[in-house]
């Protein structure tokens, strides 16, 4: 059967001053079978108010603990998914906004592919349209996690291409994938927030359904809005999801061949950091690292799962991971 | 590598490197400085000379499996869907006799719905070429081999091609090559525009060929009696029709190296050389030529193309150079040359009291006044071809007489010159190319045997102009180029002979050593070379091809002194 509805998952924290701009560009879209719904992660401001007053036609949830961006997506997306008629997802950050034409480009370019994970459009930065945020995202080969064409000038995208994996800040999920998945979440939960979208990139990648950046339309992201007040714990989360992503999803002989340019990276990291005068960023990287020691058995644990669903070859798999694409 | 350790350009350093090339255990290329180039640019964001076409017509691509692994087909399939240009449909031909090979390929329709797997009982690679070509439902196909990958814009140039100009029939373009793993860009061959003596020579045309699909079953697609050279018999087919063929200069497509292919390894494949040389032998008797071909021993894919004798009468006429030494030359020429011609030679008449001591038969003397060339020509009978020769070189045949007259009584050719190498080895005339509005002298300073981006230095070639250095003409044509005027040196006459439909051929086997130098000619041009590269020694390409804009000087690879400073 066609699903061809899309719903809209915006999870929010203490930011009501950008939900109205989020909401406008959704009700702006071409495309008319739209379904918005909004998860709360126990904001401590009027978020639930705001909307409840001003948006009717947005599906609240309401949470009673700060569950984070993974969990909060996760409940949002198995609300969405009772309805029949949804066959898509689309994550949007709540200091993202999209262009009009951006549900129907994409869906356009969906209807061809049969097994697809996500869809993204090029993501620019909302304060300079001429400067992007990202293409795509993926793991390089010294295990960092890095945004695609990260502050490049935009000159222009002439055609999709298959890529890595696709930043959840405005991205398209199919349901498909979402209900082939081995677990019974999209997101994983050990992740509180940061790198949750790296390992569904990575986890789509492993099991042959790609991921494509489709051109003529774009979205812009401010970039860290919600913890863009505490820096040093996004750099601690960053590299504490870091090392369980990678072993939760990696080949061994691949793990091994990047494990000791992790090792000289990070120490290069602390060191760099130190010279520019952030001791305290540098021992939130150590301390998330010898945290993410503890965390091995469990990320090996949920790698059982995965066992039997890889579908690419291992070289293939290096050769994305060089540029993401 | 170890080697790093080592001081820099030291005689140990380099020592160590020629080990472990040799040996293997590094991948070697000379062309890093390339890709870093090409690895930096053409990727998610790129700069296209096109605009990409929204209402084109259909291609099909048609990709022959057999025993494909996933890490080569993967890329492919990423590479046809990556493309800008949406309108295509991939046709993959499953032969293998693998059943996990079969089940990972038809797992590529899941991919996009335009991709199809149709599986065919092996019968060599022909025949499952043609079950892809009968499937296809496209205007136009295009050939891929299973491990290659395309450029995300190649489609997008030929459907720009092809919509502006409907008439194309065969389109092809540059390439160059992946290694093994997929992580390098190596040695891209830019190609010349349609030089069909070039083809006889040697398929410069391999990858990527876009034809129609009326031709191609106009054609009778690919024969399977010439398996191993079934591309080159097919492109000479398909160019034997008259259809217009064009070129795209932009690296469009990426062969991979992959280990065990003609690729990478020539020594298995004496059947190649059979079927290379049945299917020149094919092409020329469809065009009612009588020839001798041969492959070369130890050098497949490359054939030597003798065109018999069929004129009645060849004049060779020597040009007063007043040279020291002349006479020794001119005598060693005319009593060494042996051809089945009748032949009679115009010397000069100064040397007429040193030469008349050797009592050669077949010779008349001529007074080197302004109007020489133009009363010997209206003498000369119809059916015969002359041959001027306008420096001091030697040949290295005795039977370069025949070839060369060959080469000049060819329809398609308007005049032939053999190349001219100097004492050092080092060329001084390949014919002249014209760029932007002037003429350069191809390859003048490498080494005979020498290979660039634009081939090898001894291959034949067709050229925008020919160097007035040794020059073979059909009578009738030396005739027709006299207008009003009777005096008219070898410069004007070529620069009038331009003017004729034709092509200017230099010939690589026929080759003279140039004993004393000339300073090579200039003239005031089609594009037999390519946009990419720069007309001197240096490889100096320009990316305006698929990529961002971006000059490169790569170093010209002279042998270099531990003492020379970088």
């Amino acid at each position: 059967m066609t699903r061809n509805k899309v719903a809209f998952i915006i999870v929010g924290w203490n930011n009501e001053d950008l939900l109205n701009d989020c909401f406008e560009s959704i009700y702006a879209q071409t495309y008319d079978e739209i379904d918005i719904y909004f998860v709360d992660n126990n904001s401590a401001d009027n978020s639930v108010k705001h909307v409840k007053d001003h948006h009717k036609n947005v599906k609240v949830i309401e949470l009673n603990k700060n569950y984070g961006f993974a969990k909060g997506n996760n409940i949002g997306i198995s609300q969405a998914l009772k309805d029949e008629n949804v066959g898509y997802v689309a994550l949007l950050n709540t200091d993202a906004i999209v262009k009009e034409n951006w549900t129907e480009t994409l869906l356009a370019f969906a209807k061809d592919k049969p097994r697809f994970s996500s869809l993204q459009s090029v993501t620019l930065d909302y304060y300079n349209p001429t400067i992007i945020d990202s293409t795509h995202i993926y793991l390089n080969h010294y295990g960092q996690a890095t945004q695609g064409s990260y502050r490049d000038h935009f000159i222009g995208i002439p055609g999709p291409m298959r890529v890595f994996g696709i930043n959840a800040a405005a991205g398209l999920y199919s349901r498909a994938f979402i209900e082939a998945q081995p677990y019974k979440n999209l997101f994983d939960e050990t992740m509180f927030m940061y790198l949750e979208d790296v390992d569904v990139a990575l986890r789509a990648t492993l099991m042959g359904w790609p991921s494509y950046i489709v051109p003529n339309t774009s979205a812009y992201h401010m970039g860290s809005a919600s913890s863009g007040k505490n820096p040093n714990f996004s750099i601690y989360m960053t590299f504490r999801n870091n090392t369980g992503l990678l072993v939760k999803n990696m080949p061994f002989s691949l793990l091994a061949r990047m494990l000791p340019s992790v090792i000289k990276t990070d120490y290069l990291m602390v060191r760099r950091l130190k010279e520019i005068g952030k001791p305290a960023a540098a021992k939130k990287v150590v301390r998330g690292r010898l945290v993410s020691l503890l965390y091995i058995p469990v990320f090996l644990f949920k790698r059982l799962r995965l066992i039997g669903k890889k579908q690419i070859s291992r070289r293939h798999l290096w050769s994305l991971m060089r540029n993401g694409y | 590598m170890l080697a790093k350790l080592l001081p820099y350009n030291s005689k140990r350093r380099k020592l160590v490197k020629t080990i472990a090339r040799s040996s293997g255990l590094i991948q070697t290329s000379e062309d890093y400085h390339y890709n870093n180039i090409t690895s930096q640019s053409g990727g998610i964001q790129r700069i296209l000379d096109v605009e990409v076409p929204k209402n084109g017509p259909l291609i099909s691509i048609v990709v022959p499996a057999y025993n494909t692994p996933g890490y080569y087909l993967e890329p492919l399939i990423d590479s046809v869907v990556d493309q800008s240009y949406q309108n295509w449909e991939l046709v993959l031909v499953n032969s293998s006799d693998n059943d996990d090979i079969s089940k990972e390929i038809k797992e590529a329709t899941l991919v996009d719905k335009r991709i199809r797997v149709i599986s065919v009982v092996n019968r060599g690679i022909s025949s499952t070429t043609n079950r892809g070509i009968d499937e296809a439902k496209g205007e136009y196909i295009a050939f891929m081999d299973h491990d290659d990958t395309l450029h995300p814009d190649a489609l997008a140039y030929c459907a720009s091609a092809v919509i502006n100009d409907p008439d194309i029939g065969l389109l092809y373009s540059d390439e160059d090559k992946l290694s093994d793993k997929g992580n390098l860009y190596l040695d891209p061959h830019f190609k010349p525009d349609w030089s069909p003596d070039l083809l006889n020579n040697v398929n410069y045309i391999t990858h990527f060929v876009v034809v129609k699909k009326k031709l191609a079953l106009a054609v009778d697609k690919l024969d399977p009696k010439k398996d191993g050279a079934q591309d080159y018999d097919f492109i000479m087919k398909v160019a034997d029709q008259g259809t217009k063929i064009t070129h795209i200069p932009k690296i469009l497509y990426h062969w991979r190296k992959a280990k065990g292919s003609t690729a990478a390894d020539f020594q298995s494949k004496n059947h190649v050389l059979d079927a290379g040389v049945k299917s020149l032998e094919d092409h020329f008797a469809r065009n009612a030529i009588e020839v001798d071909v041969k492959a070369f021993e130890g050098k497949p894919g490359f054939y030597k193309v003798n065109y018999k004798p069929r004129h009645a009468k060849c004049n060779v006429i020597f040009m007063p150079l007043k040279s020291p030494g002349e006479e020794a030359y001119v005598k060693s020429i005319i009593r060494s040359t042996k051809s089945q011609y009748n032949i009679k030679f115009f010397v000069p008449s100064y040397l007429e009291k040193k030469l008349q001591y050797y009592q050669f038969k077949n010779i008349s003397y001529f007074s080197p006044n302004n109007n020489f060339l133009y009363d010997i020509s209206c003498d000369s009978e119809k059916n015969g071809v002359t041959i001027i020769i306008n420096s001091v070189a030697l040949p290295f045949s005795s039977k370069w007489l025949d070839d060369l007259a060959g080469y000049a009584w060819q329809k398609h050719i308007v005049a032939a010159s053999p190349s001219i190498i100097g004492v050092d080895n080092r060329v001084i005339d390949k014919g002249l190319i014209n760029i932007s509005g002037q003429y350069y002298p191809l390859f003048c300073g490498y080494e005979e045997f020498d290979t660039s981006y634009f081939g090898e230095v001894e291959w034949t070639r067709n050229v925008d102009m020919l160097n007035d250095n040794i020059v073979a003409i059909k009578n009738s044509l030396l005739k027709a180029s006299f207008g009003k005027e009777k005096n008219i040196d070898l410069d004007k006459l070529l620069q009038s002979l331009s003017k004729q439909a034709g092509y200017f051929t230099v010939t690589g086997h026929i080759v003279f050593q140039q004993l004393m130098s000339r300073p090579p000619g200039k003239g005031k041009g089609k594009a037999h070379y390519n946009p990419n590269l720069s007309p001197f020694g240096k490889d100096y390409f320009q990316l305006n091809s698929p990529t961002l804009m971006r000059t490169v000087e790569f170093p010209y690879a002279l042998k270099e002194d531990e003492n020379d400073q970088k």
